[in-house]
């Protein structure tokens, strides 16, 4: 936890979206931790076309023994989940062909027992939260409020939060 | 020695022969249609009334008796005329008119020349007369009547002094012929004459109404007039709007056909029945005048008063019809005076229409440019993360120490994002709060925790609370958020260092947090500045902290939108107290005192809570 010297900006820091992660830390790192060495890397499906971004969350999940895939267009992310079925999916909303939410939405007709699907937006406007949240996703965060490093210590809960509540949850 | 009837009788005739001749003055000075059918009309009548003084004076003469049925008859087809000269009348029955004319004309010629006089079949033929002649007048007396109900003051009053003298003319006559014998005596007779000599006046004013009747006809509308000048300058629609109404006041006050407003750049901004081309030809007559009477259309008359605006002059305009004619001195007086509520009008929406459109690109800029600065920052931060976890390789010792500086400031521009975001959010009405029951104690005691952490040494947060809970219906993440940054800045305008007092209180069903500082306080002066956005006190002394000035703009617009409100109480150099008011729920646990109080003092940004 880094800490400022100047305390004003922490203030509106927002808890719109994010909030579990930070309470759920000790216990993905935990899990992370433990899981076995020999265990089949996790898979993760990451959605996103802005290259920078794609690949500053491929180095961090590299790193933690994530096994990537990584694709730039909704198109390419179902033609993606036809080849191969991840166990996360990380979902952009701004994509060049349709809107991450479209994505969403084809998925959920496609797939129906498809891993578990976390937004990754740059917004952060409540409505596209409920909507995103509503249409099946474990969870809503916007990018600049988080760190590759601490999405990616969250991931296995996410897979388990899911395996537990099963695939079609809605809220 | 005549009698008082025989002297009305000549007062009315001569009265009429002035009508007839005023108005062909009046037609020699204005070449309209409907002026020429109206003197026409008017003038006949004089010749019938001039008529009836000769055979008084010199006995019946046949030539003279025809020639008064003939001008009878052809007063009555002109006042036809005269309304066709408004409103067209259908072809058939404008023939029909005109046949019935020449047939009255010849009958009466040939009654009066061939037939001998007296017994009833004068009567009759009189009758007959007066009939035809209430064919033609009839339709116009009630169309006029009707017609006057959505006009100008100053038209209306006219049209109805014409529709009322004609009719009492008809009526008269009509009596006069029916009534026989029984009207013949001393007494109905001086009162027919009388009533007849006080519709000379009455059928004057309706084309020449004297400028003080004129102002008697439109006091009621200048008071309307107030009123929209009044609403003309607080009301602010776009200038178009604007200008739409301002020429709609314009040509009720003067009484005007026509009305037009042009702006400073000579574009016509509104015309009411005019069309571009014709107020192109006043504006080219009028030269480079700037106020008084010019050619309007069809020969009547154009009245120009300018407008005075920023960018140059403009021009409101009226133009008289057939039936306004009259623009003097007090109506040019009364455009110009109102051509200058409407220069103000129209100056006060040109600031508001910029006005507007500057807030709404700000809004629209910090919407844009916060979201647009999310994605870089995004890539900044989690790289710096990863530098700082040791991710990207080992960092030397001075590379550790540059870490966590660099990674606090991107958190810095991260709030500041966060800030602008939330401000266009509230600004576009997208900022949604979700009320629910709440303790204020509790969410000022976490506010404290989430500062706690960066305080430093010098500072020290006291939470004075009542020892029950204080019950508040709000958003409580967004209350937290309000007085953590009252907390915090409370800690960044006292840079000496010392007590921070959040003193929780119920009182009246209001609740309040209060956040006192020993800082460096704001001037008085400077007070009303804070709670704008991006209002920072800007001095030598403030200079050096940080911040968006967004903080309190938000913190009172979130307070606001819980009904609630924040305000400030300081003097320069002597602190700030700032009081966040909440609605208390229902039921009230306040009993109008402020409950047992309970003090606890954590030093050095420990925080202990009883």
């Amino acid at each position: 936890m880094i800490q400022t010297s100047w305390p004003f900006g922490r203030a509106w820091l927002p808890d719109v979206a994010g909030t579990p992660l930070e309470s759920s830390l000790e216990r993905d790192a935990v899990l992370a931790a433990n899981r076995p060495a020999s265990a089949k890397p996790i898979r993760v499906l990451l959605i996103e076309d802005d290259a920078t971004i794609a690949e500053m969350y491929r180095v961090q999940l590299d790193y933690d023994g994530y096994q990537v895939t990584v694709v730039n267009t909704g198109e390419g992310a179902i033609h993606a989940l036809e080849a191969s079925r991840p166990d996360i999916i990380l979902l952009d909303l701004l994509l060049p062909d349709r809107s991450g939410l479209e994505v969403m939405v084809d998925i959920n007709q496609a797939f129906s027992d498809h891993p578990p699907v976390v937004i990754l937006s740059n917004y952060g406007e409540p409505t596209m939260i409920e909507r995103g949240l509503s249409l099946g996703a474990a969870e809503y965060l916007v990018k600049s409020r988080v760190t590759p490093d601490s999405v990616s210590r969250s991931i296995p809960g996410w897979i388990d939060q899911n395996s537990n509540a099963g695939p079609s949850r809605n809220d | 020695m005549p009698t008082a009837s025989q002297i009305i009788q000549v007062l009315a005739s001569i009265g009429f022969i002035g009508l007839g001749v005023a108005m062909f003055v009046q037609w020699w000075r204005r070449r309209g249609r409907a002026e020429a059918m109206l003197a026409w009309s008017l003038g006949l009548f004089a010749v019938v009334a001039a008529n009836g003084l000769i055979q008084r004076v010199w006995g019946t003469s046949r030539p003279l008796t025809a020639i008064t049925f003939v001008a009878f008859l052809g007063s009555g087809y002109f006042v036809l005329l005269f309304r066709d000269a408004f409103l067209p009348l259908k072809p058939p029955i404008r023939r029909a008119a005109t046949v019935l004319l020449v047939v009255g004309c010849g009958l009466g010629v040939v009654f009066a020349t061939v037939l001998s006089t007296g017994g009833a079949l004068r009567a009759g033929v009189t009758l007959a007369l007066v009939l035809t002649w209430g064919a033609f007048m009839g339709e116009p007396i009630a169309r006029f009547w009707m017609a006057s109900r959505n006009q100008p003051a100053v038209q209306s009053s006219r049209m109805k002094a014409f529709s009322l003298g004609f009719a009492g003319l008809l009526t008269i006559l009509l009596l006069a012929v029916i009534g026989g014998a029984a009207l013949r005596s001393q007494v109905p007779t001086v009162l027919l004459d009388l009533v007849a000599l006080a519709l000379v006046p009455i059928i004057y004013v309706s084309f020449a109404p004297p400028s003080i009747l004129r102002r008697i006809w439109r006091m009621g509308e200048e008071n309307e007039l107030r009123a929209a000048i009044q609403d003309l300058l607080i009301f602010t629609p776009g200038p178009q709007a604007l200008a739409e109404q301002a020429i709609g006041w314009a040509w009720r006050l003067t009484g005007a056909q026509a009305a037009f407003l042009v702006d400073a750049g000579g574009n016509i901004v509104a015309t009411r029945n005019i069309d571009r081309a014709a107020v192109q030809r006043i504006l080219e007559g009028k030269g480079a005048e700037v106020r008084g009477f010019f050619p309007g259309t069809e020969g009547a008359t154009a009245m120009i008063a300018p407008l005075r605006l920023t960018e140059g002059t403009g021009y409101i305009g009226v133009v008289a019809g057939s039936f306004t004619p009259l623009f003097g001195n007090d109506e040019i007086n009364l455009l110009e005076g109102y051509a200058s509520s409407v220069a103000a009008g129209l100056e006060r929406t040109r600031v508001t229409e910029r006005i507007a459109t500057i807030e709404k690109h700000k809004s629209q800029f910090l919407n844009l440019a916060s979201h647009e600065l999310r994605g870089p920052l995004t890539v900044i931060r989690g790289y710096g993360s990863m530098l700082q976890g040791g991710l990207l390789g080992d960092l030397n010792e001075r590379g550790r120490k540059a870490a966590p500086v660099m990674m606090a400031k991107i958190l810095e521009m991260n709030a500041l994002i966060e800030q602008m975001i939330e401000a266009a959010r509230l600004e576009d009405g997208a900022l949604l709060i979700k009320p629910e029951e709440a303790d204020l104690c509790d969410i000022v005691t976490s506010a404290i925790a989430k500062v706690e952490p960066v305080l430093d040494e010098k500072h020290r947060i006291v939470l004075v609370s009542p020892n029950r809970p204080v019950l508040v219906m709000v958003d409580a993440q967004r209350v937290q958020t309000i007085v953590t940054n009252l907390i915090d800045n409370a800690v960044k305008y006292s840079p000496e260092g010392g007590d921070v007092t959040c003193i929780v209180t119920l009182r009246g069903g209001v609740a309040r947090v209060s956040v006192k500082d020993t800082g460096i306080g704001i001037a008085k002066d400077d007070l009303p500045i804070l709670f704008t956005r991006f209002g920072r006190v800007s001095n030598t002394s403030t200079n050096h902290f940080p911040g968006t000035g967004l903080g309190l703009y938000l913190g009172r617009q979130l307070a606001r939108l819980q009904g609630g409100e924040i305000t400030v109480e300081s003097a320069a150099g002597d602190g700030s107290t700032f009081t966040l008011h909440l609605p208390a729920a229902e039921p009230s646990t306040g009993t109008g005192k402020v409950g047992e109080l309970s003090q606890s003092v954590a030093p050095g940004g420990g925080v202990q809570l009883s």
